[in-house]
């Protein structure tokens, strides 16, 4: 038998079925958590992020309007949860360790450098993103999504998600170029 | 140089099985304990505020005297306009997505405020200070100002969202003006609309404030 989309999950769990939002957190909660890691550069808040974005969609599964896909929402939500809390706690951006480096291939992601520094510089150079500008290059390249599934998930103009990818693009070009020279 | 646009990113690394299973866990004893929220009956008792509270001024005023049925009727079609945008810009404030929807309710309010001016004559004198207005709007909003604010607290922080939200509490001080003020034209502008703003500010500040129960848009 045919496994249901996540579309009809949720709307399962609308309707009060619980078992479908498991089955929903068990295939998507490592996509969710891998926007989270590459938005906030700190695992372990991408941990509590991640359980505040689920949090979020048992308090407010009345907000899924049906027929949205539900990848895009939940990344909506992790998204709000990320910018919110980092604003908060005026966190600044760390680079991760090499020790926390993983492994798991995840969807829309690419193949990591086999060259160790050159994975480092572009690390560094991502997480000198202002956030606006990191969260539109992760879910425009890494997460596939289009400009206007963007502005729509972050409640702007598509202009402006094209504006703010563009404006990281043209700064991580800028400093693997400096990093370069 | 490797281009932004291949962007190869090592993957992050994926979640902790601690993680997922205190993430599970946390999901579903609110799944089981927390009542849920519907942004629709949120929408009815924000509106639901603003109208019954202009509704009971309303009653107050005509039941002692300081108004009547044909001042009421008089001021239809600006009661009316008032009462639409309470309505409509708490609908927009709450409902999920739908920007461009908030756009339009603020849109809406401003010709309302607009209609709210010109509808009066250019020179009319009062026995009261002008501030009073002003006081009296901005006392009555606080009431629904805590309603939406609370009713933000659903959903995730956005400014726009809120001050749409402000101006829906603010309707009702400036439905209150509309019932119980005949200055001029000057007066509304500068003390009732100043009012309606004060209310909007004060929901938007407020709410940004607070943490939020959900971060869902």
């Amino acid at each position: 038998m045919e496994s249901p989309s996540d579309e009809e999950l949720m709307e399962r769990f609308q309707d009060g079925d619980a078992r479908a939002l498991d089955a929903l957190f068990d295939r998507r909660a490592a996509a969710v958590h891998g926007f989270l890691s590459r938005m906030v550069r700190d695992p372990a808040l991408a941990d509590d992020l991640l359980q505040t974005t689920f949090l979020s969609v048992v308090r407010s599964a009345d907000r899924y309007q049906r027929g949205l896909k539900v990848l895009p929402w939940l990344l909506t939500i992790a998204g709000n949860a990320a910018r919110d809390t980092l604003r908060h706690r005026r966190l600044q951006v760390e680079v991760l360790s090499d020790d926390d480096e993983g492994t798991l291939p995840e969807q829309g992601v690419q193949p990591a450098l086999s060259d160790p520094g050159q994975r480092r510089r572009i690390e560094q150079a991502f997480a000198q993103l202002p956030p606006q500008q990191r969260e539109c290059v992760i879910l425009h390249k890494l997460e596939g999504l289009s400009f206007e599934q963007i502005a729509e998930m972050l409640d702007i103009s598509e202009t402006a998600a094209r504006i703010r990818a563009h404006r990281g693009y043209e700064r991580l070009r800028a400093l693997l170029g400096e990093d370069a020279s | 140089m490797t281009t932004p646009g291949e962007l190869p990113l090592p993957a992050p690394r994926p979640p902790s099985s601690s993680a997922l299973a205190a993430a599970r866990a946390a999901m579903q004893a609110e799944a089981t304990t927390s009542r849920r929220s519907s942004w629709r009956a949120g929408v009815v008792r924000g509106a639901g505020t603003i109208v019954g509270l202009a509704l009971a001024v309303a009653g107050v005023l005509l039941a002692v005297g300081a108004c009547t049925l044909d001042f009421l009727a008089a001021r239809s079609v600006t009661l009316a306009s008032l009462l639409t945008v309470g309505v409509v810009t708490t609908w927009a404030s709450l409902r999920p997505g739908g920007r461009v929807g908030r756009f339009a309710a603020l849109g809406l309010s401003a010709v309302s405020a607009g209609l709210l001016v010109l509808s009066r004559s250019a020179e009319v004198a009062s026995s009261q200070p002008e501030w009073v207005c002003t006081v009296s709007h901005v006392a009555v909003g606080l009431a629904p100002a805590a309603v939406v604010i609370l009713l933000l607290r659903g959903m995730a922080p956005n400014r726009l969202r809120a001050v749409v939200a402000g101006v829906a509490a603010g309707s009702t001080g400036a439905l209150v003006g509309e019932l119980a003020c005949a200055q001029s034209r000057s007066h509304v502008a500068l003390f009732h609309l100043s009012a309606w703003g004060l209310v909007a500010l004060f929901v938007a500040v407020v709410s940004s404030r607070l943490s939020p129960r959900s971060y869902a848009p």
